[in-house]
């Protein structure tokens, strides 16, 4: 494993990967944002995971749907029967 | 929907069970899905859903409008398979705390970071649902969270009880584990011819 302590662009490659999460979510001041890309440009064992981490949220958002099973119609109209059922005795009850 | 769910909330607060009803049908799809993601399957799911909302139409009167009626209603889905599985296993280890349990260089080690052999390439989306099932329930949760329903940070840090630094730092070390998870999953798995023509 390369060394994370090594300094690129004034930025150690430990602080981008701290920042890592923030960075992708746009959290970070232009400034930091600034010094994490300068970084980026020249340290490619950053960049090359930074751009991974990416690819499998992006996929994570798009899979999900493709993979994790519907709810049938008659689940959801039979669900929804029960709890109909069970908030009317609720509100009879209470 | 937002504006219409916390209308219909507001209704339901009142007694309206037909108001109640539309928000089930709205999202009982959702909040399967996130259950399921939970590791609930089969008939303890149809209960964790109705426990869920009907504990839900108990509260209704006291959603205060500070996120939206959705990530109001997930939070309290995610209560529900906690109580579930706590009464099913007694189940401490299951969601036991994970933030130090690995340091974040030994994650990004795990995850791949230094190495040069490439990232998830063949059907990535599967892959990595299949990793994500590989990983502890509090990382699935918050992936789920921020990444599938969109949540924003302070509604993820409301639904899981923690601050909203905690809930960052939480949230970068589970998108690690989930890499380090699709690398661990790619090692087990054969290439495909495609790969194994291309990698010679």
């Amino acid at each position: 494993m390369p060394d994370l302590d090594r300094m690129v662009a004034g930025l150690r490659c430990r602080e981008v990967l701290a920042d890592l999460s923030d960075f992708l979510d746009g959290l970070l001041s232009e400034t930091r944002v600034a010094a994490i890309r300068a970084h980026l440009a020249e340290c490619t064992t950053c960049a090359r995971f930074g751009t991974e981490v990416a690819q499998v949220l992006a996929a994570l958002r798009e899979g999900h749907a493709e993979v994790t099973p519907a709810l049938p119609d008659d689940a959801i109209t039979a669900l929804r029967r029960r709890v109909l059922g069970a908030i009317r005795e609720d509100a009879d009850t209470g | 929907m937002s504006q219409a769910d916390a209308e219909r909330l507001a209704s339901a607060a009142n007694g309206d069970t037909s108001a109640f009803d539309q928000l089930v049908a709205a999202h009982a799809e959702a909040l399967h899905r996130f259950a399921h993601s939970l590791g609930v399957r089969g008939a303890d799911l149809d209960d964790v859903l109705q426990d869920a909302f009907v504990s839900a139409w108990r509260a209704a009167a006291s959603y205060r409008g500070d996120g939206s009626v959705r990530s109001w209603l997930l939070t309290i889905v995610r209560n529900a398979v906690r109580q579930s599985q706590r009464r099913a296993h007694g189940d401490r280890a299951h969601w036991a705390p994970i933030e130090s349990a690995e340091t974040l260089e030994s994650v990004a080690d795990r995850a791949g970071w230094g190495r040069t052999d490439g990232g998830p390439a063949r059907d990535a989306k599967e892959l990595v649902m299949r990793a994500l099932d590989r990983l502890a329930a509090e990382d699935r949760e918050i992936l789920w969270l921020r990444e599938i329903e969109e949540l924003s940070g302070e509604e993820t840090a409301a639904a899981l009880h923690v601050t909203m630094p905690a809930m960052k730092s939480r949230l970068h070390r589970a998108r690690l584990r989930l890499a380090a998870a699709v690398r661990e999953l790619e090692r087990d798995v054969p290439p495909t011819p495609e790969q194994s023509y291309a990698r010679s």
